[in-house]
């Protein structure tokens, strides 16, 4: 008990605190804007650690972190391409929900979500610390190829009416993703002679190809003398209770979906928002609202994404 | 320099009025899975002077690239055969139609895409991002100076406080 209140002597202190929130502004800002990661925003922000003491930059970078999951979606949401990987799942439905004048209900969802599924993470992290750390240190190569495996029949659940282009568009994912070094001989594979491509396609460099050109091209359609415009002035965020109560179970399961996932080394945020995302979608009353701006998926997919963030 | 610009706007508005009406017909599924044919099978025959591996093993770098390939090219294959059929046999099949005029300006987006990572080492950032930004304004047919002042401003912000403040090298 000690122990928790000298941690919450030092979270109070007033320059932990304005650390920690300078933190979390600039990780919205590097998870919001598509190209810039978390993990850029960590290391650039380092050096600026180096004249600070110890709690304020653990603050500071951890604020960056923690933030950028949340960050993500904001720009998943309003422009259709997500800011972190994290955040594609949050894509499928908030966009939809921005579409349809909801921009700000969506944000706040996520917002919410977030917010839950990092506390839960955060307290698991806090009591269950060293029956984690046994815990990953039990997982394998055997578990490692199933959790795998797993990853891969989400497909299934997300690849709408035709299974067979889902399964060509997963073996094209997976072929873009040998581009690059072959780990187990270190030969390599489809560069071209391209030193460039040494170490494959990023990710959140295909994300922004993939999504923010499309929207891009969709935009261009508008003839010139018209604005776009996604939302109605009169949206202002409200969550009914109903609403509330019908995103309390998939943000539970979701919470707890994202701390296992969080357990396992070398997993990532990516994986839980979409199984989150299908979880939900199989226990939702509303199954069919699900692509079209459910709010039970937004909740889920943002938990999720963020109780692993926290347990990483 | 508004002027010539506004002319501009001017004349590719009467040419995209004079073609509003052109549609393209294409059916999605055919033309979609004949790109992944067309795709896998290059890979493929590509494959042997891409991976070099050393025989011997029952895997080697070539294993799952080649497996992937494999599957894409026959699933492509049986949407291919599937939306062929449908169309000789005049069963109903998925087909889109397409306006002309927004094809091209697609098109114009993604040589504009193009020309800017052309540019972008031999002008630098912060100057080829300024033209990026003037196209891509011109695109949306901005008739406001400010805005084109604006984007350019942002990119040369965003240049200098990634060069001079965090000391990242860009090109």
């Amino acid at each position: 008990m000690e122990l928790f209140q000298q941690g919450l002597m030092l979270l109070l202190h007033w320059q932990n605190f304005v650390w920690m929130n300078i933190g979390l502004v600039i990780g919205i800002v590097f998870g919001a804007i598509p190209g810039l990661t978390v993990i850029l925003a960590i290391v650039l922000f380092l050096p600026f650690t180096y004249s600070l003491g110890a709690v304020e930059s653990f603050m500071f970078l951890l604020g960056i972190y923690c933030a950028g999951g949340y960050g993500g979606s904001i720009s998943a949401i309003l422009i259709h391409t997500p800011g972190t990987p994290h955040a594609a799942a949050t894509m499928l439905d908030g966009y939809p929900m921005a579409q349809h004048g909801e921009a700000r209900k969506a944000m706040n969802i996520a917002l919410g979500a977030s917010t839950i599924g990092g506390l839960l993470s955060a307290f698991s992290l806090l009591f269950f610390a060293p029956q984690v750390a046994k815990l990953a240190e039990r997982v394998g190569t055997p578990e490692y190829f199933l959790v795998c495996l797993f990853g891969l029949t989400i497909i299934a659940g997300v690849s709408g009416k035709s299974l067979i282009k889902g399964l060509i568009a997963c073996f094209f994912g997976l072929f873009i993703e040998t581009i690059g070094i072959d780990p187990m001989t270190g030969g390599t594979r489809f560069i071209f002679g391209n030193i460039n491509l040494y170490s494959g396609f990023d990710l959140v460099i295909c994300l922004i190809g993939l999504f923010a050109l499309g929207e891009v091209l969709a935009k261009s359609k508008v003839s010139s003398g018209q604005t776009v415009s996604n939302g109605v002035p009169n949206d202002n965020g409200t969550i009914t209770l109903q609403e509330y109560k019908r995103m309390g179970l998939p943000v539970i399961l979701s919470a707890i979906i994202g701390i296992i996932i969080g357990i396992i080394p070398g997993t990532g945020a990516s994986m839980a928002s979409f199984f989150s995302y299908n979880i939900a979608k199989n226990i939702s009353h509303h199954p069919e609202e699900f692509g079209h701006g459910s709010i039970e998926a937004i909740s889920a997919a943002e938990t999720a994404n963020n109780a692993v963030t926290e347990l990483h | 320099m508004m002027k010539f610009l506004l002319g501009l706007f001017d004349h590719i508005e009467g040419w995209e009025r004079k073609h509003a009406e052109t549609k393209i017909t294409i059916y999605p599924d055919m033309v979609g899975a004949m790109l992944f044919m067309v795709f896998s099978t290059s890979m493929l025959v590509l494959m042997p002077t891409q991976i070099k591996v050393i025989e011997g093993g029952p895997i080697n770098a070539r294993t799952f690239p080649g497996l992937l390939l494999w599957g894409m090219l026959v699933l492509s294959s049986v949407i291919f055969l599937v939306d062929l059929g449908r169309i000789v046999f005049h069963k109903p099949c998925a087909k889109i139609e397409v306006a002309l005029v927004v094809e091209v300006r697609a098109l114009t987006i993604l040589t504009m895409l193009v020309l800017y990572l052309a540019l972008l080492r031999p002008l630098g950032f912060i100057a080829s991002s300024c033209l990026f930004s003037v196209f891509m304004t011109g695109f949306f047919r901005v008739r406001k100076l400010s805005y084109y002042l604006i984007g350019m401003a942002c990119a040369i912000v965003i240049g200098f406080i990634f060069q001079a403040v965090l000391h990242v090298r860009l090109p």
